[in-house]
């Protein structure tokens, strides 16, 4: 009993005292970084950084949200590297940054034409920060994209991650987390995907671009419209640099090829059956290579997914001949997007994003080690064979 | 006598591997492919027969240590080897609290002055070491059951992120860091040298310590580089602290990442190996001089391995000449091998009465 009082009054003596060894921030004197905009200033050669940091003083008191409120502050930082401007940001501030809670780092146009895993090296050798962070490139500056507030979810930048993770989920982009870039980075073709994130205006009651609405015509009301962010195609590196830009159909069919697609909406147009939409799920794609009898690469990019009809469209379920031609022209549409895909990015940006190379290694990896050389073009010139095979379902019976 | 079972002292080794594969190897010496699979392998079985001189001096001298059976033959004799002996394991002390203390100002605490980061490791192992083998194999016990959890959650709530794709069927691409990485995984196994000193003091069959943690060690090291490699594929080769990143990327429920927690128990973990390093400085010190008390030797000790820890992290060049040496695995193989295979021809073994009299 003795000893273990003893052994009680020493740690907590040590507890006491130790503490004061250690330089510590308390909560309220950090800057609890929520997203993060890095842009690089080629003529002064320098980068800024601005971020949305945590309000802790927002309206609805010191320890409630309140989220009527965008619930953030902006600070910005400028230097020599990513490093001091961080540094230059948290002075503005007059807080400690504290990047653990960071969710979204948006990176400037201009700094996409620099080496993109410098500047991600910051935020994976910083153990601070956190690695499932998604990472996103701005039209223009990553600034301007900050300088956007949302009044929904309890910060700002929540709106933004929702944005990001329900057009992952949906289909329409490749969402990726900073340490997964990092990994598409160290193949040999340097090659990588961000989301592409750009200012559009909407009327202020509804959530349709103003440029793809009735504002447009003109004609009409002068309508009040706001500021707002969307999603649009993405940007395609290569040699870790842009190397091009892709819209939003490439985007899709690159989901389709990294094998990321959880499940995709057809709809499909037919002159007499009017409009069926098939859904596709379970959707699974399988890249092999394979040598044709010039023993040439080339790759078989292979779609199976089950689909569903979720608008019939007219059509009755014992009409075999009009579903059969439905799903045929289902996986045209999904071919056509899936080859789009490889022309954007593959053939016009020299970039293998869809693990040509990974695939090549799981398969014949003594062919890379022969062709280490000039492996990069032979990947960038090997045909890519696109099928899909989709399996209807009715009443959870598969049909054809 | 502080008497532990070969059981226990596996699971200390277990611990002390777990802790060197963690913080203590270079990263450039993990990297992406099949060469370091085949490098844990090969190293394996160079450990096993590097350690056949220790089991065989076990089985001669009947449970002694090589000091032991040294002395018999000569104290100058065993003192001097004893010395040779001991700037080894100084060495390895040295260079292990280095790398703790490099590890926590990277991932912990970045401010850690070298002197309250040194003091405090030290401070707490030598307490452990004070307490004897006995508690710090107690103490492992906890810490390999707490890691093998953490160890089973990084993987069930990663199972996602793994990528099957990353593997490929070539076992030697790069034959140049395939032999360093056997060199170094080699180096990583400084339990030799605790286990040339303690298993006199291990009460069943001493070689089970050694079977026992080389198998389990060599299945978690061979499951943690698969991890490596199907969640960073060739990013791997970049990063310094791999497992760190990979708790930092799994959450549950309750926390949204596991790097805390998991660092904390590398932590204690380390702290049980830089424990067993300084347990075995006080047994060398009592068989050599004959002493039947460590306390005073082991504050000595300690202030010794401060003022080196000082003096070699005072200079990144100091540090990265002391991690050179150390992962050649000539420091090891002196000790762990030469040395023990000298006393193997030149010890004396107890005269048969005198050995019943010691064990009655």
């Amino acid at each position: 009993m003795k000893k273990i009082s003893i052994a009680l009054m020493l740690s907590l003596v040590l507890s006491l005292s130790l503490s004061g060894c250690v330089r510590y921030v308390e909560l309220s004197d950090r800057a609890i970084v929520q997203a993060l905009g890095i842009d690089y200033i080629p003529d002064r050669n320098i980068y800024r950084i601005s971020m949305q940091y945590f309000s802790q003083t927002s309206e609805g008191g010191q320890n409630q949200i309140d989220k009527t409120q965008p619930n953030v502050l902006k600070s910005v930082g400028e230097g020599d590297s990513i490093l001091t401007a961080a540094k230059n940001a948290s002075i503005l501030s007059g807080k400690d940054l504290l990047l653990s809670e960071n969710r979204l780092i948006i990176i400037g146009s201009k700094l996409c034409n620099e080496d993109l895993s410098r500047t991600l090296q910051f935020f994976i050798s910083n153990y601070h920060s956190h690695p499932k962070t998604y990472v996103c490139a701005a039209e223009n500056t990553a600034e301007e994209l900050i300088d956007i507030r949302f009044k929904e979810g309890y910060v700002s930048s929540q709106r933004l991650i929702n944005l990001i993770e329900n057009a992952s989920s949906e289909g329409h982009t490749v969402a990726d987390y900073a340490y997964q870039i990092m990994s598409s980075l160290c193949n040999s073709t340097g090659s990588a995907y961000l989301p592409k994130l750009k200012i559009s205006e909407q009327k202020t009651d509804g959530t349709v671009p103003k440029e793809s609405g009735e504002g447009q015509k003109g004609g009409g009301e002068e309508q009040e419209t706001e500021k707002t962010i969307v999603l649009d195609g993405g940007v395609v590196f290569s040699g870790k640099r842009k190397s091009g830009i892709i819209d939003s159909d490439a985007a899709t069919g690159l989901q389709f090829l990294s094998n990321r697609m959880a499940e995709y909406s057809v709809t499909v147009n037919t002159e007499d059956y009017n409009r069926s939409t098939i859904t596709l799920f379970s959707v699974r794609t399988a890249i092999t290579p394979g040598f044709n009898e010039e023993s040439e690469l080339y790759f078989d990019i292979s779609v199976t997914a089950d689909g569903r009809f979720d608008e019939r469209g007219g059509i009755s379920e014992t009409d075999t001949e009009k579903i059969i031609s439905v799903k045929a022209r289902a996986e045209q549409e999904v071919t056509a997007l899936m080859e789009e895909a490889v022309m954007q990015i593959r053939d016009n940006c020299h970039s293998d994003i869809f693990g040509l190379e990974k695939a090549l290694r799981h398969h014949y990896p003594e062919f890379i080690a022969e062709n280490k050389k000039n492996i990069t073009d032979i990947l960038l010139s090997a045909p890519c064979i696109v099928k899909v095979k989709c399996n209807t379902f009715s009443l959870g019976l598969e049909s054809y | 006598m502080n008497r532990i079972s070969s059981k226990q002292l596996a699971i200390a080794f277990i611990v002390s591997r777990l802790t060197t594969e963690m913080i203590m190897i270079p990263g450039e010496l993990i990297r992406y492919g099949s060469e370091r699979f085949v490098a844990i392998l090969v190293a394996k079985l160079a450990v096993l027969i590097l350690y056949l001189p220790l089991l065989f001096l076990t089985v001669k001298f009947k449970g002694d240590n090589f000091l032991t059976a040294a002395i018999r033959r000569n104290r100058i004799y065993g003192i001097i080897l004893s010395l040779l002996f001991g700037i080894v394991l100084l060495s390895v002390t040295v260079n292990s609290v280095l790398n703790l203390q490099l590890y926590i100002t990277d991932t912990l605490i970045g401010e850690l002055l070298l002197i309250s980061g040194t003091a405090l490791i030290i401070a707490v192992a030598l307490y452990g070491a004070y307490k004897g083998a006995s508690s710090i194999t107690r103490t492992a016990v906890f810490a390999v059951s707490v890691f093998a959890f953490l160890l089973l959650l990084i993987f069930v709530t990663m199972a996602d992120k793994l990528d099957f794709s990353y593997l490929y069927p070539v076992f030697i691409e790069d034959g140049n860091y395939l032999f360093r990485a056997v060199i170094s995984e080699i180096s990583c196994n400084s339990e030799m040298l605790v286990f040339a000193v303690l298993c006199k003091n291990i009460t069943d069959k001493p070689n089970r310590a050694v079977y026992y943690s080389l198998a389990v060690i060599f299945v978690i090291l061979e499951i943690v580089n698969l991890l490596y490699n199907l969640i960073f594929g060739p990013y791997l080769n970049e990063l310094e602290y791999p497992l760190y990143v990979i708790s930092s990327l799994s959450d549950v429920v309750v926390f949204q990442r596991l790097d805390g927690i998991d660092a904390i128990v590398w932590l204690l973990c380390g702290i049980i190996k830089i424990s067993l390093l300084f347990t075995s400085a006080g047994e060398l010190y009592k068989t050599s001089l004959g002493k039947r008390k460590k306390g005073w030797f082991l504050a000595i000790y300690g202030v010794l391995t401060l003022i080196l820890c000082m003096l070699i992290g005072s200079d990144r060049r100091y540090y990265d000449a002391l991690q050179m040496i150390i992962h050649s695995a000539i420091p090891l193989v002196f000790a762990g091998v030469v040395i023990p295979l000298a006393v193997l021809f030149t010890g004396k073994k107890l005269p048969r009465k005198e050995k019943e009299n010691e064990e009655n």
